[in-house]
């Protein structure tokens, strides 16, 4: 490291500017050597600004240009970073990394034309099978089952448990398993998410796990994960267990803890409490459908599993009635957490602007929401929504589910409402990727009989799925 | 000015008080603090009376002095630290569970 401080005199005609004083810092600094110190993980941010200044030095590095683009996805950055890795690539195509990377930033942004063409660049030039699991995500969100499966294999076939990689190609075979209609397969593989980090603390330690083998009337711990949503659709393989004599404590979130305890007749205990002493055999609410859901015959037809509090109802039934003429109809339009690449999957508030024909009178159904973002669906969209009395749509769930109840439908993306509204067997018009693993292909829910999936394709605008909810609503509500 | 020029040499001399590690961590993140000892001529200093010049540059360079002798204890650290080779990262964040 060059630590030569130029003793400069008193300039009479320079004045340092900032970029120049930025100059005269680098030409102090041996970023190369700095940067080959960092390293990653724990240090994202200084390893991708110790290559920024390396680039200054070496601007036709690629591997260094690379390295400057590798925390950007962390910070929703992706669109910069696409740019450098362009620039990078038009300097020397030989770096997989590049390519790769390049792959799953454009797949981020839903680009997946140009993603499956960065990664078909990766694997090409790579001798390790990353990028495979980047191709089978993609093409099965573009419809090509059948390549992703492909793409899926190959990347195991390279792997082992160790590899970091393992899990990732583990998912992307089950979700080609579940939408190729092999959910025996499909759903084996997505087990292989217990061997991520964060399952540890989750996984009940000195407990068998359950199997269908084990013996009627074993008392059943069953554990929560994933998120709200997602564990409530998998609780409605709880009366199944229940059918066959267990005996089951629920470990929920405990925003679901009342109406898990209204629906079943189960022991319901929160994430911290400790677990029943004479707990047989535990299991994870995500691998129910593994065995109990193996076949489209074992999806239940009943509309619901949930129980709504009656009084609940009641109480906010008052609050409907006034709001306007019918239908009224709840609007959910995305999730609490987003990230560029969860955006992809909600539409913008513009988009929204079809439901406003419809003559429904719209209440907000939208957790972790205010006033400003249903003012700004007033002005982009045209739609008026409104909000029934003081109910906190985040935390109070048995509410939210009572609210469902009252409504003649309800409009909602794929998040903990849609699943809500779908266990209490309310009519949901759901949007959906189209090809989405958890939704096996088809057109409706198999999750929830009154829940109806309205598609877009990957190379769609969400608009027209939402006129198309709009023309449903006016027929299904005339 | 003055103060300008002051603050700029009282940042000069927090460098050179700074640990190596937190002197690597402000070069990384082009800290402000770095930026304003590089920029400590701005304004032009002929504007100055020559007494509160000479002042304040006697001050900087000694700041700077100080800087270039812990700038050389951290190039000698660098030195000791391993050093990975310079391979590109692939990046690619993890697929969602949920489907």
């Amino acid at each position: 490291m060059s630590t030569r401080v130029s003793k400069r005199t008193v300039p009479s005609d320079v004045t340092f500017t900032p970029s120049l004083s930025r100059a005269v810092l680098r030409d102090r600094v041996d970023w190369v050597a700095i940067a080959a110190t960092c390293q990653i993980p724990g240090q994202g941010e200084e390893f991708s600004a110790a290559y920024r200044g390396a680039s200054l030095e070496h601007p036709d590095e690629v591997r260094f240009l690379t390295n400057v683009t590798s925390n950007m996805q962390a910070q929703d950055r992706e669109a910069e970073a696409i740019g450098i890795l362009r620039s990078a690539l038009r300097r020397d195509q030989r770096v997989p990394e590049a390519w790769h990377n390049l792959g799953s930033l454009a797949r981020n942004l839903g680009r997946y034309e140009l993603a499956e063409a960065a990664y078909e660049q990766a694997a090409r030039r790579w001798d390790r099978p990353m990028s495979a699991i980047g191709l089978s995500e993609v093409r099965l969100v573009m419809g090509d089952v059948g390549g992703a499966i492909t793409s899926a294999d190959i990347a195991l076939s390279g792997l082992n448990e160790r590899d970091p990689g393992w899990v990732d190609a583990c998912l992307a075979r089950a979700f080609a398993a579940l939408l190729d209609g092999d959910l025996e397969r499909g759903w084996a593989w997505l087990d292989a998410r217990l061997l991520r980090p964060e399952y540890a603390p989750l996984i009940p330690s000195g407990i068998a796990p359950w199997t269908p083998d084990t013996p009627s009337g074993a008392h059943v711990l069953v554990w929560r994960e994933q998120g709200l949503g997602d564990e409530t659709r998998y609780l409605s393989c709880i009366p199944d267990l229940l059918r066959r004599g267990y005996r089951c404590t629920v470990r929920c979130s405990p925003r679901l803890a009342r109406i898990i305890s209204r629906s079943f007749p189960v022991e319901v205990i929160g994430p911290d409490e400790p677990v029943p002493e004479d707990v047989d055999t535990h299991i994870s609410t995500g691998s129910l459908p593994r065995y109990l859901r193996t076949t489209p015959d074992a999806f239940p037809t009943t509309p619901a599993y949930f129980a709504a509090d009656e009084a609940r109802v009641a109480e906010l039934r008052a609050h409907v009635e006034p709001l306007g003429h019918r239908p009224v109809i709840g609007l959910s339009w995305r999730s609490a957490y987003l990230t560029t690449k969860r955006s992809t999957n909600y539409p913008y508030l513009a988009e929204l602007r079809a439901l406003a024909d419809t003559g429904a009178t719209f209440i907000s159904l939208q957790y972790a929401s205010n006033q400003h973002e249903l003012d700004a669906i007033a002005e982009y969209a045209g739609l008026e929504v409104t909000t029934v009395g003081d109910l906190d749509l985040t935390n109070d769930i048995d509410g939210v589910a009572a609210l469902c109840c009252t409504l003649d439908g309800v409009v909602s993306v794929g998040n903990t409402v849609a699943e809500i509204a779908g266990a209490v067997g309310a009519r949901v018009y759901q949007l959906s990727n189209a090809n989405a693993p958890i939704q096996l292909g088809r057109r409706r829910s198999p999750w929830h009989p009154n829940t109806e999936l309205f598609s877009r394709n990957y190379d769609e605008a969400w608009a027209s799925p939402i006129a198309a909810i709009a023309d449903r609503l006016r027929h299904d509500l005339a | 000015m003055t103060n300008d020029l002051e603050d700029r040499s009282a940042a000069a001399r927090a460098i050179a008080d700074l640990s190596a590690d937190e002197l690597v961590a402000a070069l990384l993140s082009n800290d402000a603090v770095v930026l304003a000892a590089t920029s400590r001529f701005t304004p032009a200093p002929e504007t100055l009376d020559p007494a509160t010049l000479r002042a304040l540059l006697d001050d900087t360079e000694a700041a700077i002095a100080k800087l270039e002798t812990r700038l050389r204890e951290v190039a000698a650290e660098l030195d000791q630290l391993p050093r990975r080779a310079h391979a590109p990262v692939e990046t690619g964040s993890q697929i969602d569970v949920s489907g």
